[in-house]
């Protein structure tokens, strides 16, 4: 999965867009600056203006001026559209267009509530703060994700869980 | 029986637990994200049916949640009736593609799975016991937590919608307030509880018509404040409604002493003896029956009946309970038939002046 490229641009693709022709599934991928550009998003099915767009992307530039989340493609644009953000990513991405509209509804902005108890926090980013022991589980979990062998992913979060228990002894 | 329906034959049992005037139950849901995948709400089929069997796999070890149902394969009536017992939110009636909700066999709970986001844990009790319910779905949240929440520290759970990042928290209170409707004081109320963050929607009807007299008030913060005191916080404005509601009732009755037993009387007749009930009716009728049992004019153990008759004289409820799918007349057959039989078992009002 990870070596596919943008259908587009050739970068590395983030979305994934699938579209009955003539009976038969195509796929076709995008990269997030390229999924931005043509308000796709994760939808399934692609509407046959935007098939249109893409391709006369591929002679065409594009702008990547607007901000928008490396992991899934969002934008503000999309999440004032749509109300829903794309990914856990989006709040490091995004974080400074979109805290300040939490303003007015919060007390501040500081999370004083419950952590994930035995763990400590995660993060894709700030990987300085874990371990490399941990980033290497966190990797291990991804990949057995991607792979689709979800009792190995449940073997390796059970280390994740002792292991991180160990650490706030 | 089948599962669904085993599962609402516990869930009733619940009605009878902790009822009490004005506050019907409450309600505490934790919003949960699994680092690895995308937002449900943003994902593709094929990435929702990876975090469903995922979310799957880190749920199995939760003790007395036996029951689960992939909502896509049970029947739109089903959907409803689960919906209607608040198990399930009502973007997922029709938008339920690799969904699942895992249902508790004791407590009435569930743990939805690609309901716009990962998991959604949720906690119901009757009555005011929103420490109890905010217990439990830390318990459950404890137990699914294996390292790889999306989480940051400085802003918390992170979830696809920012209204609930922080703490991921959605509490609420069900409350009955006839008083504050009848004398035109809700709106009022409405105005003041949301100055100080907290939010108040009528259940049944619309943003134009209130009906039933059921009230959800809700927390809305979940950054720069813990759990525990947002609850408490919650709590207190329900105190506070629950006091106004009383005053309420009492100038209410006052001013319309013989009207109120008037109503209360033909509105039982209503119940024993109509042909069709349609759903608006039945919550109307329903409600200013709980509003006499506060007042004793029926025995206070008819309460939790009341209470659950308002959920299982719902489409769904009704649907499941016929085994298909009704008509909107034969709905109405069915609700009239249903009401009798309680209310003929509930006996006449006793007016004691
Ligand atoms: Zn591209
Ligand atoms: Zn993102």
């Amino acid at each position: 999965m990870e070596s596919l490229k943008c259908s587009i641009c050739g970068k590395k693709a983030a979305v994934q867009l699938r579209q009955m022709v003539n009976g038969s599934e195509q796929t076709i991928w995008l990269c997030a600056v390229c999924a931005r550009n043509y308000g796709v998003f994760p939808q399934n099915t692609l509407p046959f203006s935007v098939i249109k767009n893409i391709e006369a992307a591929l002679f065409s530039g594009f702008n990547e001026k607007e901000k928008y989340c490396l992991h899934c493609g969002c934008t503000m644009e999309f999440f004032r559209k749509n109300g829903y953000l794309g990914c856990a990513q989006c709040y490091e991405d995004l974080r400074g267009d979109l805290l300040p509209l939490l303003e007015n509804m919060q007390k501040f902005l500081k999370h004083i509530g419950k952590s994930p108890k035995k763990f400590g926090p995660i993060v894709k980013k700030s990987t300085a703060k874990k371990s490399t022991d941990q980033v290497s589980l966190l990797k291990q979990l991804q990949k057995a994700i991607d792979e689709e062998r979800f009792e190995d992913a449940v073997k390796i979060r059970d280390q994740l869980r002792l292991r991180t228990k160990n650490e706030g002894d | 029986m089948k599962a669904i329906n085993s599962l609402f034959k516990t869930y009733r049992k619940h009605f009878d637990q902790h009822h009490q005037p004005i506050v019907m139950r409450s309600q505490v849901c934790l919003i949960r994200n699994f680092l690895e995948f995308k937002f449900s709400d943003f994902a593709t089929d094929d990435e929702k049916r990876k975090i469903l069997n995922f979310a799957k796999i880190c749920t199995r070890k939760l003790k007395n949640f036996k029951t689960s149902f992939d909502l896509t394969a049970l029947t739109p009536a089903e959907r409803l009736a689960l919906q209607e017992y608040e198990m399930i939110g009502k973007k997922l009636l029709t938008n339920h593609a690799w969904s699942e909700v895992i249902c508790g066999s004791k407590v009435r709970a569930a743990v939805t799975i690609n309901g716009g986001d990962h998991l959604r844990i949720c906690v119901i009790h009757s009555g005011l016991q929103l420490k109890k319910s905010l217990e439990k779905a830390s318990t459950i949240d404890d137990e699914i937590d294996g390292g790889d929440y999306a989480f940051l520290p400085d802003i918390g759970y992170l979830t696809s919608r920012p209204c609930s990042l922080g703490t991921g928290m959605r509490a609420a209170v069900f409350m009955h307030l006839p008083g504050l409707v009848l004398t035109e004081q809700i709106q009022y109320l409405t105005n003041a509880v949301q100055q100080i963050g907290i939010g108040i929607n009528n259940v049944y009807g619309d943003s134009s018509r209130i009906l039933g007299h059921v009230f959800k008030i809700s927390n809305q913060q979940t950054l720069g404040i813990k759990e525990s005191e947002e609850i408490r916080r919650l709590g207190d404005v329900v105190k506070t409604v629950m006091e106004q509601e009383n005053m309420a009732r009492t100038s209410f009755l006052e001013q319309n002493r013989i009207l109120f037993r008037d109503r209360i009387g033909r509105m039982y007749g209503v119940l024993c003896s109509c042909y069709t009930l349609t759903s608006d009716d039945a919550l109307e009728i329903l409600s200013w029956m709980r509003f006499a049992v506060d007042l004793g004019i029926f025995d206070v153990k008819y309460r939790p009946g009341i209470d659950r008759l308002m959920v299982e004289i719902q489409p769904g409820n009704l649907a499941l309970r016929c085994d298909q799918i009704l008509t909107e007349e034969e709905q109405d057959r069915k609700r009239a038939i249903i009401v009798h039989t309680f209310f003929k078992q509930m006996g006449e009002p006793r007016f004691t002046d």
